[in-house]
């Protein structure tokens, strides 16, 4: 059976994980053959942004800034693509105004990765404060707040009784990454 | 009371009840709000560029499992080298078996080379757990990572179904644990499909050969990696100068 669009932003939403290695496979190939094509790219920085280009697309699914689309998942991420890669290499652009993809909205839309909003001095500091975090509740955190799992989903993860538990645990890692920032 | 954290983390989604609104209208006058405030934007941006960071690893993991763009044509050209592999394989075993002096058979090229392959599988569903009772691909992987590879090899054993990424993980456990006798025919059903995990089979087929006395047949797949740009090549060029 046919996979419908929207079911593929539901089952991201959902946590399946296997949608976003069939989009990865899917679209691959056309992106960088297009990145490539009319934007000069080369071939590894067109499939070093078609990864950031599937990160932005799976945090805006999974932090419930998308619930659907106007239009198909490739033109989404095709325009992200060229967002990117005009920001990243603006100086490189050379080529003519691009209108092969319709006018895409992507208001409330986060377009932004953390790599490219920090300095380099930053992003070492909030690397190492968490390199020092216990390996449970590294993984906690990236759960609660970069995949978004519910409470129940931590929950069934890691084997705690209750919702209370999870969001003890939670608070509680918050306060050590606090800490540790701090010291650092 | 509502810890000052969860109050700034449910405003900041937007998620604040009509009592926790007054609750934090009286938090924003005290001083050190605006601390917590920056101290919590802090942690997210250092959550997030962890996520963002073990994504880009997967990712970048994947790609590399990708098989190069295959085109109808290619894929025509690609089965029929394929085709002469199994034959070349086919005819190697043949001359191993009769000619391969005895003396070659003691290179530990396993123990050399051999790293288990990173889990980049994800649980396909959150908290997924079976009420059955029945085991899942998710407990044998995690038994996998924690390289508890005994018991994994067991879970991975009494799968219901199996796919090419049980398939995959369990030759990895197989090759830990010195098995590499039963990896083989796992990898080698799996190099004659194409999924994500073709490209890394070959590598690890190559690897049980050398373990298992089949240096030539180990030979014509470390000439395929070796000619193929990936991740292996290089590791290939220099098992293939030392064969």
């Amino acid at each position: 059976m046919e996979v419908t669009e929207q079911e593929i932003i539901n089952a991201i939403k959902a946590g399946d994980d296997t949608m976003i290695n069939h989009l990865y496979e899917e679209l691959r190939t056309p992106f960088i053959q297009w990145l490539c094509q009319h934007f000069n790219a080369l071939e590894h920085e067109a499939i070093d942004i078609f990864q950031d280009v599937i990160i932005i697309f799976y945090k805006n699914i999974t932090s419930g800034k998308i619930d659907s689309l106007n239009s198909s998942i490739k033109t989404y991420l095709f325009a992200i693509g060229k967002h990117i890669w005009l920001k990243r290499f603006r100086k490189k652009q050379n080529t003519s105004s691009i209108e092969d993809l319709p006018n895409v909205r992507y208001e409330g839309w986060d377009l932004s990765l953390i790599k490219d909003i920090e300095t380099e001095d930053q992003r070492i500091r909030l690397q190492e404060a968490l390199q020092q975090l216990g390996n449970d509740c590294r993984k906690l955190l990236v759960l609660a707040f970069f995949h978004n799992y519910s409470s129940e989903a931590l929950q069934h993860e890691f084997g705690f009784k209750t919702a209370d538990v999870v969001r003890t645990k939670k608070y509680r890692c918050m306060n050590q990454l606090k800490k540790l920032m701090k010291r650092n | 009371m509502i810890p000052l954290t969860e109050l700034i983390e449910k405003f900041l989604r937007g998620r604040l009840s009509p009592e926790e609104k007054k609750l934090l209208a009286q938090k924003r006058k005290q001083p050190d709000f605006e601390e917590a405030l920056q101290n919590y934007q802090q942690v997210m941006k250092a959550v997030q560029y962890q996520g963002e960071s073990e994504m880009k690893a997967r990712l970048q993991q994947f790609e590399q499992n990708l098989q190069p763009a295959t085109s109808p044509g290619l894929q025509i050209r690609q089965l029929i080298r394929w085709s002469i592999s199994v034959a070349a394989i086919f005819a190697l075993s043949l001359f191993t078996f009769f000619f391969w002096p005895k003396a070659q058979e003691n290179s530990n090229y396993l123990s050399e080379y051999f790293q288990p392959a990173l889990n980049t599988y994800q649980p396909a569903v959150r908290g997924n757990m079976d009420m059955s009772g029945s085991t899942t691909l998710s407990q044998a992987l995690q038994a996998y990572d924690l390289q508890q590879y005994p018991e994994a090899i067991t879970l991975f054993d009494n799968l219901v179904e199996t796919s090419s990424t049980s398939l995959f993980y369990q030759a990895n456990a197989l090759l830990a644990n010195d098995q590499s006798e039963m990896a083989i025919p796992i990898l080698e059903t799996l190099i004659q499909q194409n999924n994500d995990y073709t490209y890394q089979s070959r590598w690890y087929l190559a690897l049980a050969y050398l373990d298992g006395k089949a240096p030539l047949n180990a030979r014509s797949l470390l000439q395929e990696l070796a000619q193929q740009p990936g991740s292996k090549q290089k590791i290939a060029e220099q098992i293939l100068g030392s064969l």
